[in-house]
């Protein structure tokens, strides 16, 4: 059990005894219920811009535990004090971050900001005095190249991509990688999304403001082609090809990871293995424990499957490498080597018919989608053994 | 054998930048023309889409998805995706219609005679080793008086 010492920094120009700031840092569970690390209000700020430090109760918690910051920024006048930021700021930082005084950005803009002009107004009576202001602001770090800002199909338009995220934090709706290959990055994002969708719903939303994020120590910085995208982004003219969020989400990190091909186009998309040894790395960085692994180019047999079936009964996150074809709708069953990246959502079964069936995450669904009526040499063909997590929370 | 299956893994991955591997979309029924209907007949027929996953219309599909276009659409005829089997469902919670992403039903009552055209289309998953791929298939019904 320790007492953390947590604090951050704010970017301004205005005098630091003129400010004060809300801070709350919590984290969610899966159920999206809040754990408050620190709730305080109106604190005021040290002289360079330094947020007092906040003890936390006495916890026991991993340092790689990914926290939300919430800060809310006041300016202090000799009549009032008023709110300055329309909304709270919010980031993610790990525990170790908050209580070492990284958890702060050398980019000016990816911190909580107040600036005010230097300049001094006069009544209009006393002669004209303009003042000239200057505010700078970044282009959207997405802009689809055939969709520009304010076009009526904008694929990553605010309102559509905040509508993306929510679904998602309230687990309407799953990552669906659609017409990109991206079913390793789809297994992840599902597991945060599943365990964490406070944490998912930041990435996405620090990948529209800001073009990358940060998840534990997993960087995700799409490079300009894949943040404008060429292609067309629906077919027949309405269909989405992939949505917004996905694309943010998916395409950015098969991009960071990837820096031979570029993943810039929808109409033209590259496929690409994502090798368990990537996966896991992925995993590791966003605070997850690999505890098994049985996973490889070969079938994994019925002990395989056995082993999985144990660790998913348990509670633990069981990401599986299959061929496409043990999935409904899915292709030719002549080849059985790996081709695909699933999520388990129970254990597999076999019924009074003989046919196996398991609750898995696949193409945005969460369903048994395996072929009906096929049994236990089928499977077993077609499965090359999984990846085991223990859940980050 | 694991050497063997690295080697073709190795080398899947390296034309898997092309599309050859893609799902290749196959239909039954085959050919141009589904069986001919009846003004005032009611009328169903179910087209199969093989070859790989279609990526929409699968489990609970949109209230406003459609998984083609019929030419004239007023004609009484409509598509819609085939309901999964009741075995396959039973299991699942909530109990809602699921549907078949890969099968399209074409099914009503016509209401006047002359040449119907039946257009689907759409795209199949791709996966690690094989880009995703787009299908179209027009088919041809012939709607005769009775």
């Amino acid at each position: 059990m320790t007492v953390y010492r947590l604090s951050t920094r704010i970017h301004s120009n205005a005098p630091s005894d003129s400010i004060l700031y809300d801070l709350c840092i919590y984290r969610m569970d899966s159920e999206r219920k809040r754990f408050l690390l620190i709730d305080v209000k109106q604190q005021p700020i040290q002289a360079n811009y330094e947020t007092l430090k906040h003890s936390t109760d006495n916890i026991s918690e991993s340092l790689t535990t990914i926290y939300i910051m919430e800060v809310t920024l006041y300016r202090k006048t000799m009549l009032h004090t008023h709110c300055v930021t329309a909304s709270p700021f919010t980031r993610m930082y790990t525990l170790e971050e908050l209580a070492s005084g990284k958890a702060w950005s050398s980019v000016k803009r990816e911190n909580p900001c107040y600036f005010v002009t230097s300049g001094t107004s006069k009544l209009e009576s006393e002669g004209g005095n303009i003042v000239s202001v200057n505010i700078s602001k970044q282009d959207r770090p997405f802009i689809a190249e055939q969709y520009p800002v304010g076009g009526p199909q904008d694929p990553f338009e605010k309102s559509i991509i905040e509508e993306q995220i929510k679904n998602r934090f309230n687990h309407i709706t799953y990552p669906n990688q659609n017409v990109g290959s991206l079913c390793g990055p789809a297994a992840f994002f599902y597991c945060l999304q599943m365990d964490r969708p406070d944490v998912y719903a930041q990435a996405a939303k620090d990948l529209w403001q800001f073009g990358k994020t940060k998840i534990g120590a997993l960087e995700i910085a799409p490079g300009d082609g894949c943040r404008h995208p060429e292609g067309s982004f629906f077919r027949n003219g309405t269909r989405p090809k992939i949505l917004g969020v996905d694309w943010m989400t998916l395409a950015s990190l098969r991009d960071s990871e990837n820096s031979i091909l570029d993943f810039d186009t929808l109409d033209s998309p590259v496929a690409g293995i994502t090798l368990w040894q990537t996966l896991t790395e992925w995993f590791e960085k966003a605070g997850y424990i690999k505890v098994f692994s049985n996973v490889g180019a070969t079938q994994a047999g019925i002990q395989g499957m056995q082993d999985l079936n144990n660790y998913v009964q348990k509670g633990y996150k069981v990401v599986s490498l299959i061929n496409d074809s043990l999935l409904e709708g899915s292709s030719s069953e002549r080849a059985t080597y790996p081709t695909h990246w699933i999520v388990w959502g129970g254990p597999a079964v076999q019924g009074i018919d003989r046919a196996v069936h398991l609750n898995l995450f696949s193409w945005g669904q969460m369903q048994d989608q395996i072929k009906p009526g096929k049994d236990l040499s089928f499977f077993i063909n077609r499965f090359f053994g999984g990846l085991v997590f223990k859940p980050i929370k | 054998m694991w050497i063997l299956r690295s080697l073709i893994l190795g080398g899947l991955f390296c034309v898997s930048a092309c599309s050859m591997l893609s799902p290749k979309a196959e239909y039954i029924p085959e050919g141009d023309e589904l069986k001919a209907a009846v003004v005032g007949v009611p009328y169903l027929l179910k087209i199969n889409i093989l070859g790989g996953r279609v990526i929409d219309g699968w489990y609970e599909s949109e209230p406003d998805y459609k998984p083609g276009l019929v030419t004239p659409n007023d004609a009484g005829i409509f598509l819609r995706n085939c309901r999964l089997p009741e075995s396959k469902t039973e299991s699942f919670l909530p109990k809602t219609p699921l549907y078949n992403g890969n099968c399209i039903e074409v099914y009503g009552t016509p209401t006047k005679a002359g040449e119907l055209k039946i257009k689907i289309d759409g795209g199949m998953y791709g996966s690690m080793i094989a880009p995703a791929s787009e299908f179209s298939k027009e088919y041809k019904i012939n709607v005769t008086q009775p």
